[in-house]
């Protein structure tokens, strides 16, 4: 897509851009930010509409909140099956291809790559996983921040999955805009179920233990903000039996 | 939290790429989405409620087309062209042209600029029931929104050139209609 495709004939930024801006599907950088510097009409536009998002909460329609929803809903009910994750120590794990997934510029964006001791391959909601396999991070974020990744089992139990240690605490990180192996690992026990891993970025500092209880309540149920005004990422699997 | 940063977490997950293409999360999307379509319908239908209830409609069509998603759009582009041309279906299956068409163009998130919004809802009005689906689409989006053919080829999903010709077809209907445009 080229820069001149956001803007209307009369040079100014379509409502479809500013409704993109807003989604986080474009960045307000180059061209853009420059017009929405030099433009007050448009400057408006942009607040005003940021404004209208904010305050006017829709409900869903009833048979929206009825319907099953692929992807993340699938699974939400494995929740209840136990799973469980050990811990095992500091893998550097081999850069796995990369996926085609959607992922959004300005936002936190997290991948895993299951690795069964011979082949990786990359994970997302709903899919396999078998004890005994070991799971890496990959991580995407324009901006930079403190960055903690944590998972939780189907008991509830949770456990670090970067950084790792006695007592777990968010790590200082530069912007990150490819996808990025974490150097941490965790490996699957035998107990199938449903695993969740969460990774948050936030502006300051986090430890695990303030927010690792609030993904242990949230169990079975979407993953809550762990934090406020911090950004936050999930990924979902189901751990086969042995 | 601030509504910016959870929606930014929450679209993240509104796609999921899988083997068999792309899964939309449609609850996701409504959540991070379903303002914007309820500003692009309040152009169309000025009234609250009545827009809200095209809100829900159009949500319902994204669960009914998710296979259109094309995974190389993004989904504000998709929604877009879904809502337009779901208003548009609904005024012309309400026969509203019969009666005067007058779009929403005193909206705080649309920049002024009135001689357009003249022109585009004599355009709409006249074009609405001569037109098929998709080149009304077409000429909304070039004459009320006044995007580029780069634009609307990307929203629409067809070629520069197919635009060309159906804004200069429906030009030649007006012209021989009424000659009102140039």
């Amino acid at each position: 897509m080229s820069a001149g495709d956001r803007f209307d004939r009369e040079g100014h930024p379509t409502e479809l851009t500013i409704a993109r801006v807003l989604a986080d599907e474009l960045t307000l950088d180059g061209a853009l930010a420059t017009h929405f510097e030099s433009c007050p009409a448009c400057r408006d536009a942009l607040d005003a509409a940021r404004r209208f998002d904010r305050e006017r909460a829709l409900s869903p329609p009833p048979a929206l909140r009825a319907s099953p929803t692929p992807g993340r809903g699938r699974w939400v009910p494995l929740a209840i099956a136990a799973a469980a994750a050990a811990v095992v120590g500091v893998l550097l794990l081999r850069p796995a291809p990369e996926g085609d997934g959607f992922r959004l510029k300005g936002g936190l964006a997290l991948t895993l790559v299951a690795d069964d001791g011979g082949a990786q391959r990359a994970v997302d909601d709903g899919d396999p996983v078998r004890a005994g396999e070991r799971l890496g991070f990959r991580v995407q974020h324009a901006a930079g921040g403190h960055l903690l990744v944590l998972g939780v089992d189907g008991r509830g139990e949770t456990y670090p999955c970067h950084p790792q240690g006695p007592a777990p605490a968010s790590e200082e990180r530069p912007p990150t805009p490819r996808a990025t192996a974490l150097d941490a690992a965790v490996e699957f026990d035998a107990t199938p179920g449903a695993e969740t891993i969460v990774a948050l970025l936030c502006d300051g500092p986090v430890r695990y233990a303030e927010v690792a209880p609030i993904l242990a309540a949230a169990r079975g149920e979407t993953v809550p903000p762990l934090r406020a005004g911090c950004r936050q990422d999930a990924v979902w699997l189901r751990k086969a039996a042995p | 939290m601030p509504r910016s940063d959870a929606r930014s977490g929450r679209l993240a997950r509104v796609l999921t790429f899988r083997r068999r293409g792309p899964v939309i999360d449609i609850d996701a999307l409504y959540r991070s989405h379903a303002g914007m379509i309820f500003r692009r319908v309040l152009r169309f239908f000025p009234d609250d409620a009545e827009a809200e209830e095209v809100v829900h409609e159009v949500f319902m069509r994204a669960m009914e087309k998710q296979h259109t998603f094309r995974g190389d759009a993004s989904p504000s582009t998709w929604l877009y062209q879904l809502a337009t041309r779901h208003c548009l279906n609904r005024l012309r299956d309400l026969r509203r042209r019969r009666e005067t068409l007058a779009l929403n163009a005193d909206l705080p998130w649309l920049r002024p600029s009135a001689a357009r919004d003249q022109e585009a809802t004599m355009l709409l009005s006249q074009l609405i029931d001569q037109l098929d689906e998709e080149a009304l689409l077409i000429c909304t989006l070039y004459f009320v929104d006044g995007m580029s053919h780069a634009e609307i080829a990307r929203v629409v999903g067809v070629s520069r050139r197919t635009i060309g010709n159906r804004i200069d077809d429906a030009r030649h209907r007006m012209r021989a209609a009424a000659g009102v445009v140039g």
